[in-house]
């Protein structure tokens, strides 16, 4: 088609600059990392296997965009080793040994910083956190401690961001809000909407008020069934020697029995999840159904119900799945209402469960396994941050015009390089033996997550 | 039926032609003659030496004298594969292919008979690929291919007859193709206890020395005046089936624990099958001598490279998962403009352009086979010394840089940066 006139080729060029510059137009601000701060959860405080820790910290993916990005003196709320968690290790595979590396904690290291940190995230909070704590409350709860020395009584997490005269902020948060409920294992701990919807909306109309022109990107909510934590144990008898589900008399696996809320026993229904919390109970013969009781002897808890704190019934998850649903709708209208992109989280955990295919590796969602989650089976590994951080990178260029280079995780490669002689020896590793995230791992999740989860103490070994 | 004897000279010959790069579109070699290759390939209908066995089998009908001619390709070059704005391996990612120097050879003969037939014999290769990646135990793509190898060797009886008057010619060869196949890579893991990739194993898939089968081509040369001819052929497609064996090797993680578990289920060494289509090529050349003592040539070439669906290893056990590869190849065209000056009795000097398209679709270029268009620039001599003849050419041939956009099919993208040289010589005899 050819264009007669001069006015009406102005137009279609003035047309066409308007179409391709949609990215640049609908994001507000511009991504300059000179002063880039970040608000969030344990996730955006790096938490890997159950601890806040340098080693992880580094590698998180508030951490990763900062280095991608070049953003300038970056620092971080560090913690030594073994972390506060402290950060729990893989000690054997059969049997499955998931502990922690030491009975105490690391110290924070940089503590003496004379300014707010650029990475204000704080294990275990809220969206009403980011506008309340300070670090000068009690530490009474994960997200109080935590405060204390993340924002030492230098003003609430949003202050101390606007302190900085942020060029951009990245904000994601409301993981605690709905994923909570999943680690509580009740929709009991789901924060309500409308105080979400209020928090949110108020914490980032302050941010748009206090940086007027900063770059900012949000995070959406990931799905319940997402997580390691809550798709690795199935709701059924399984027999420990042959990691086979126990067939019923009808030919049909057997489901486990659990308080199914508001003190019913009963059998869980199919649909159920049975978090990794289970496992220490399932150990001693918690969940198997009394009828079946005499034929594990050596299970002192053989026909007693899991507590409802490890278990989430499908009429939970409709609760919960609901939440996510309406969270992220509150996510998505504020990014639109304020002109920021927000990156598709949920979509992107949907895929990496499915796997993710990185040159013939695959990355998924599988607990130890997958390579996406750390050993709490809930906070990614240094892997799961990388591709996360890629994610928010994409969405950046994207919607900012600018070329931050993805994140490599061939920075994970074990890479013991040259071939060695073939390996023929075959050790005898047995046969699978019950699952078993022990006690002190699950203890160390609800409270690096900020978890209130009134589990029975039974099998609690470090209290 | 083969009778041992020629089974024994087959494996000898197969062992002496050493593997070369594909060095046309896809993994075909346009490079069995240099002369034909000083003119930029460009020679269906000019097809006057020897090598017309492989360009124009018709054009042996003309070569009235009994003539031997031998030589090769010497192939150097370049590559370089660069992480581009991509997730995986990533910007700042370099990589490049070990050095290698290929030397693919070709011999023919012809041998007239009576006033209007020829016979003739040829060896050449017209196909072949490698793929070595330097350092291939750190290469960033040793999880898809480190070290690909596919070795073709070409025997082919040749028969044309010419009309009297030289206005017409048709041969036919019966080309009987023998390859040899082998793939290289490792096997990643998550190793659990220090969540991060670990190599676990190497596989070499290596195919018997030989795996063969027949192919038939037929050519026509059409001469309308003196100075004026047209060439046309046809290269029948060929699909070679392979068998060999699979070499699994574990690789220690330095952890006992996994390294006991990864054992436990790692595939035993096995027989495996495969095959391969390779495509058909037909030709459509002009040639005039109009301009006293000049030659000019123009050829259309067509591969038909959609033959090239998928590539799939069968692994004999049932436990071990095939390997299957979509290659989904389209097919391609090569234009090719030569030129040859006799500037007196004994020399001639030659100018080629090539236009060589790829056939392969963005999201199969990666480590197994980065492929891309690429324009050749050739520049060859021709002496003539009583009975003997040698020929000489260069081929210069940059690949047009190949960036896989982000649609790998195993999501390992950037920018393939190609060139070769290829240096060609052959010695002729006539008795």
């Amino acid at each position: 088609m050819r264009i007669k006139t001069k006015a009406l080729r102005f137009t279609a060029v003035l047309a066409l600059a308007l179409v391709s510059a949609v990215p640049m137009w609908a994001a507000r601000g511009k991504a300059d990392f000179t002063r880039y701060v970040a608000l969030g959860d344990s996730y955006g405080a790096g938490v890997s296997s159950n601890a806040m820790v340098d080693a992880h910290q580094r590698n998180g993916y508030v951490a990763t965009i900062a280095r991608q990005a070049g953003a300038k003196d970056f620092q971080q709320p560090t913690v030594s080793q073994p972390g506060i968690g402290p950060e729990l290790q893989l000690l054997s595979i059969r049997p499955l040994q998931i502990a922690p590396k030491a009975a105490t904690n690391g110290v924070p290291t940089n503590l003496s910083l004379p300014r707010p940190y650029n990475n204000l995230s704080i294990p275990g909070a809220r969206v009403g956190d980011l506008l309340t704590l300070t670090g000068a409350q009690p530490p009474t709860n994960t997200q109080t401690s935590f405060a204390q020395f993340i924002l030492r009584g230098l003003g609430t997490s949003a202050d101390q961001a606007l302190a900085q005269q942020p060029t951009f902020i990245s904000v994601w948060i409301g993981g605690n809000d709905l994923l909570g409920a999943v680690l509580a294992g009740t929709p009991a701990a789901l924060t309500p909407l409308e105080q979400f919807d209020a928090s949110y909306n108020a914490l980032l109309d302050r941010l748009v008020a206090g940086a007027p022109n900063a770059g900012i990107v949000l995070g959406s909510l990931a799905d319940a069934k997402s997580v390691p934590f809550a798709t690795t144990i199935p709701p059924v008898i399984v027999n420990p020697a042959t990691s086979q589900p126990v067939l019923g008399p009808d030919g049909k696996p057997i489901f486990m029995i659990a308080d199914l809320g508001g003190g019913t026993i009963g059998q869980l229904p199919p649909g159920s999840l049975v978090t990794l919390g289970a496992s220490s109970f399932l150990a001693t013969g918690f969940g198997i159904p009394p009828a079946l009781a005499p034929a594990f002897p050596t299970l002192p808890n053989a026909g007693k119900p899991l507590p409802d704190g490890v278990v989430l019934t499908p009429a939970e998850l409709v609760i919960i799945d609901k939440a996510k649903v309406d969270m992220n709708a509150v996510i998505i209208a504020t990014g639109a209402r304020l002109n920021i992109p927000v990156v598709d989280i949920n979509t992107f955990f949907e895929h990496a469960k499915a796997g993710l295919d990185f040159g013939g590796i695959t990355i998924n969602a599988a607990f130890l396994t997958g390579g996406m989650f750390s050993y709490d089976g809930f906070h990614p590994s240094d892997i799961g941050y990388t591709i996360l951080a890629n994610e928010f990178i994409r969405t950046i260029n994207a919607h900012y015009n600018t070329r931050i280079p993805f994140a490599s995780i061939t920075r994970y490669f074990q890479n013991n390089g040259k071939r060695t002689a073939k390996v023929t020896a075959q050790e005898d590793v047995g046969a699978d033996t019950p699952f078993d995230y022990t006690r002190d791992a699950l203890d160390g999740l609800l409270q690096v997550t900020g978890t209130q989860n009134n589990l029975p103490v039974t099998n609690r070994v470090r209290d | 039926m083969r009778s041992s004897r020629f089974r024994i000279l087959t494996i000898a010959l197969v062992t002496l032609a050493i593997a070369p790069v594909g060095f046309a579109a896809g993994f075909s070699i346009f490079e069995q003659g240099a002369k034909a290759t000083g003119m930029g390939g460009a020679f269906a209908a000019t097809a006057n030496d020897p090598s017309a066995m492989f360009y124009n089998v018709a054009g042996i009908a003309y070569q009235r004298e009994t003539t031997a001619m031998l030589g090769g390709t010497l192939i150097s070059f370049r590559n370089e594969f660069t992480g581009g704005d991509y997730e995986f391996p990533g910007p700042g990612t370099t990589e490049g292919f070990e050095d290698h120097l290929f030397t693919p050879p070709n011999a023919y003969m012809v041998i007239p008979v009576g006033e209007n037939a020829t016979f003739g014999i040829g060896q050449f290769t017209p196909f072949g690929l490698r793929t070595h990646w330097e350092d291939q135990d750190d290469f960033t793509g040793r999880f898809v291919a480190q070290d690909t190898n596919l070795k073709v060797f070409s025997l082919q009886p040749s028969f044309a007859w010419k009309t009297s008057d030289d206005r017409f010619a048709v041969g036919v060869g019966v080309e009987y193709r023998v390859s040899k196949v082998a793939l290289e890579r490792n096997i990643p893991a998550i190793n659990p206890f220090t969540l991060q990739v670990a190599d676990i194993g190497h596989v070499a898939l290596t195919s018997d020395e030989i795996n063969d089968d027949f192919g038939w081509n037929v050519g026509l040369m059409f001469r309308p005046s003196e100075t004026w001819s047209v060439g046309v052929t046809y290269r029948a497609p060929i699909t070679i089936d392979y068998e060999g064996e699979a070499d699994f090797q574990q690789i220690s993680t330095g952890n006992p624990q996994f390294d006991g578990l990864v054992a436990a289920g790692f595939p035993p060494d096995q027989k495996i099958k495969t095959s391969v289509d390779f495509p058909a090529i037909a030709s459509f050349g002009i040639a005039t001598t109009a301009i006293p003592t000049w030659t000019f040539e123009f050829d259309a070439v067509l591969m038909t490279w959609s033959e090239f669906e998928t590539l799939v290893v069968d692994f004999e056990n049932a436990a071990t998962p095939d390997l299957v590869n979509e290659e989904n190849w389209d097919d391609s065209w090569s234009y090719r403009f030569g030129a040859n000056k006799q500037v007196n009795d004994m020399w001639q000097v030659r100018l080629g352009v090539v236009w060589d398209e790829t056939p392969q679709p963005v999201e199969n270029v990666g480590p197994l086979l980065p492929d891309s268009n690429r324009l050749g620039l050739s520049f060859g001599v021709g002496l003539k010394h009583g009975n003997w003849r040698i020929d000489l050419s260069e081929l210069y041939l940059p690949f047009v840089d190949r960036d896989t956009l982000g649609q790998n099919q195993d999501n390992y993208n950037g920018v393939y940066e190609t060139t070769a040289n290829l240096l060609s010589m052959n010695i002729g005899y006539t008795f």
